[in-house]
């Protein structure tokens, strides 16, 4: 590996300017256009419109859970608690909504009651300098309790069909609505992370914080608004979730931060923090998708699905480290 | 670049390692969603199911089917229906992974006009929308249970229960059986909070029933478990611990729990035959195909596997 890297880091320093550049802002779309080429050849069904929506609308769950967790780990953090979030959304939206019938109040309450989650994550570690690994991972066992106790560990039905809408209806009656609130998140995601303050000192804390502290910049809300950020998305996620099943369910969403972080490592975001985009953290997301709708599409075998998926993960962040070698 | 394209080719040989057969609109294609391919109970179900459905392919019944992994995930499933209708599936067979976020698979089927057979557990929708049912009437198993412990400590005592995942249907049934026959007899008593969920997991049990153990005592005689991974492992722990009277049994039939019970240390266990379940579900597809109308609701029995049975289970 060490002799390999050897001339790769001539080049990078030799053509900085030519395709080292290219490659570093566009390497992973490479990736995703070749991805998609080749599906495009294997498997006829991979083409179909209906299947190019299908994968959208799988992603959109994902990914609004990546473009939260693209601030907290951007800003140094790591959230596991997000999983349990879904859970706790789906079953104040369902004790809500089988109490009242308000959709909109069922939303506000689940999404409010995760983005306080959130904050708590935030000021527990921002506060008493706590590691978010270990804070989240406790967190979530309090999420998920909770979770436990408003249902009374039953899952119900939601026959409420406006609800039913928001993860199975369609707009124009082609684009999922799912996708629709995806798109609007990462509009709002480019949007803060690039061209405000707020998304410099994300980078800014993340990247290095001691001279974060040194120029002003205000750490300690900086760390609890992305996790607030989290939060909210989580909710957003979960409200969709718990829509597309029909059903508030204590025990989803185990596991659902894996993904979230894969796609975020994929598109590019350092686990150091401090160096994230949103367009590569869409193109994370979309390749994870690609990842799971093509193995079904050509029928790999799913032992062989789990390991295809940990090998490509490991070689995206490889290329990845190839490609944003910095000195 | 170079190490781009080693990269794309990695992922071209992953891919290509499937075939390229093209699924064309004539043929009629099997998507079978499994619950999930890890636990011991469904990796029985699914390679039941593969020798099934490769004979019904090489029979000419059906062209193809494709296997799902729903990871145990109502959400993967659903999403899962729809890879497999865009593969044109003609037919499927799903394995709830969870009785009510599964219902919309079953709907989306209705509106698709696919046929839908539902293997092993219910959906909360499973009697008005399924083509057919085929699976195992779980409150008979929580009674065999409780009769069994009834039957072999005629005495009576005091007992705790195990029980699975909180919402799954078989947890519920289950546990609907067994009350319904330890709650009328008077000689039997549930112990103060020794009813709890180790949602299916061998080592979570046996954790509680230890506790349980070391809280109660000689007024402990029984544990019944919704399943019997967490059966076996509790009865190894209360042999252990010097305690080979409590009587522990559950449900499935799993291959570790039978060669205890074919060692003598583990006095029954439930067989639920998912092989069988899976088995008659794909027998049905002949007909669904050519269709003739189907038995709505099939039950495999559950059989009590003691000593005297067991080779029969054993493989």
């Amino acid at each position: 590996m060490i002799n390999a890297d050897r001339p790769s880091r001539k080049l990078l320093r030799v053509d900085q300017t030519g395709l080292a550049l290219f490659m570093r802002r566009y390497g992973i779309g490479i990736v995703m256009l070749g991805m998609i080429v080749l599906l495009s050849v294997i498997s006829p069904t991979f083409r179909k419109p209906s299947n190019v929506i299908s994968i959208l609308l799988q992603i959109s769950i994902n990914g609004i859970l990546a473009l939260g967790m693209v601030f907290v780990i951007t800003a140094g953090g790591i959230d596991l608690s997000i999983g349990s979030m879904l859970a706790l959304t789906s079953v104040i939206v369902g004790v809500v909504l089988n109490s009242t019938g308000n959709i909109a109040l069922a939303c506000i309450l689940a999404i409010s009651a995760t983005t306080l989650f959130g904050l708590i994550n935030g000021l527990l570690i921002a506060k008493f300098q706590m590691f978010p690994f270990v804070v989240t991972l406790a967190t979530q066992l309090v999420i998920r309790g909770v979770a436990y106790i408003i249902s009374g560990g039953y899952s119900q039905s939601l026959a409420n069909a406006d609800f039913k809408n928001i993860g199975n209806g369609k707009v124009f009656s082609t684009i999922p609505i799912p996708v629709v609130i995806l798109f609007v998140i990462a509009l709002l995601a480019y949007v803060l992370m690039h061209w405000t303050l707020f998304g410099r000192y994300t980078y800014a804390v993340g990247g290095n914080i001691n001279s974060a502290i040194a120029s002003g910049v205000n750490v300690f809300w900086t760390r609890v608004f992305s996790f607030v950020i989290m939060g909210f998305c989580a909710g957003v996620a979960g409200v969709i979730m718990t829509s597309r099943i029909s059903a508030a369910q204590p025990n989803i969403g185990v596991g659902y931060e894996t993904d979230a972080i894969a796609a975020c490592v994929i598109g590019g975001t350092s686990f150091a923090g401090g160096i994230a985009t949103i367009p590569g953290t869409v193109i994370g997301i979309v390749i994870i998708g690609l990842i799971y709708n093509g193995m079904n599409l050509v029928g790999i075998n799913s032992y062989m699905q789990t390991i295809t998926k940990g090998l490509l993960i490991i070689g995206a962040v490889m290329l990845d480290m190839f490609i944003n070698k910095r000195k | 670049m170079k190490k781009l394209f080693t990269l794309l080719m990695v992922l071209c040989m992953l891919l290509g390692m499937a075939s390229f057969a093209a699924a064309e609109d004539d043929e009629f294609i099997v998507g079978y969603i499994a619950k999930n391919t890890v636990d011991a109970f469904h990796a029985t179900i699914n390679n039941a199911a593969k020798v099934a459905l490769d004979a019904l392919v090489a029979d000419g019944t059906i062209d193809k089917w494709n296997l799902y992994d729903g990871l145990t995930d109502p959400v993967t499933q659903n999403n899962l229906l729809e890879d497999a209708l865009n593969m044109g599936a003609d037919l499927i067979i799903l394995l709830p992974a969870e009785a009510a976020g599964c219902a919309p698979i079953l709907e989306r089927c209705k509106e698709e006009n696919v046929p839908i057979i539902v293997v092993n557990s219910m959906t909360d929708n499973t009697a008005e929308l399924a083509t057919s049912y085929v699976g195992s009437n779980d409150v008979q198993a929580g009674e065999m249970m409780a009769d069994f412990v009834v039957e072999q400590l005629p005495n009576g005592g005091g007992y705790g229960h195990l029980q699975g995942i909180i919402g799954n249907s078989a947890q519920i049934q289950r546990g609907e059986g067994l009350h319904k026959v330890l709650d009328v007899n008077p000689s039997w008593k549930l112990l103060d909070g020794c009813e709890q969920t180790a949602e299916w997991q061998a080592e979570k049990a046996v954790k509680f029933a230890e506790d349980w153990l070391a809280k109660y005592g000689d007024q402990l005689n029984a544990i019944i478990c919704d399943n019997d991974d967490m059966s076996s492992a509790v009865q190894a722990a209360m042999n252990a611990a010097g305690r080979s009277d409590i009587v522990c049994i559950g449900v499935d039939g799993n291959a570790g729990p039978l060669a205890m019970v074919k060692a003598g240390e583990l006095k029954a266990t439930v067989f639920q035959d998912g092989a069988g379940q899976v088995t008659t579900a794909i027998g049905l597809i002949k007909d669904i195909k050519e269709g003739k109308t189907v038995e709505k609701n099939v039950t495999v029995p559950f059989v009590l596997v003691t000593s005297e049975n067991v080779d029969e289970y054993l493989k």
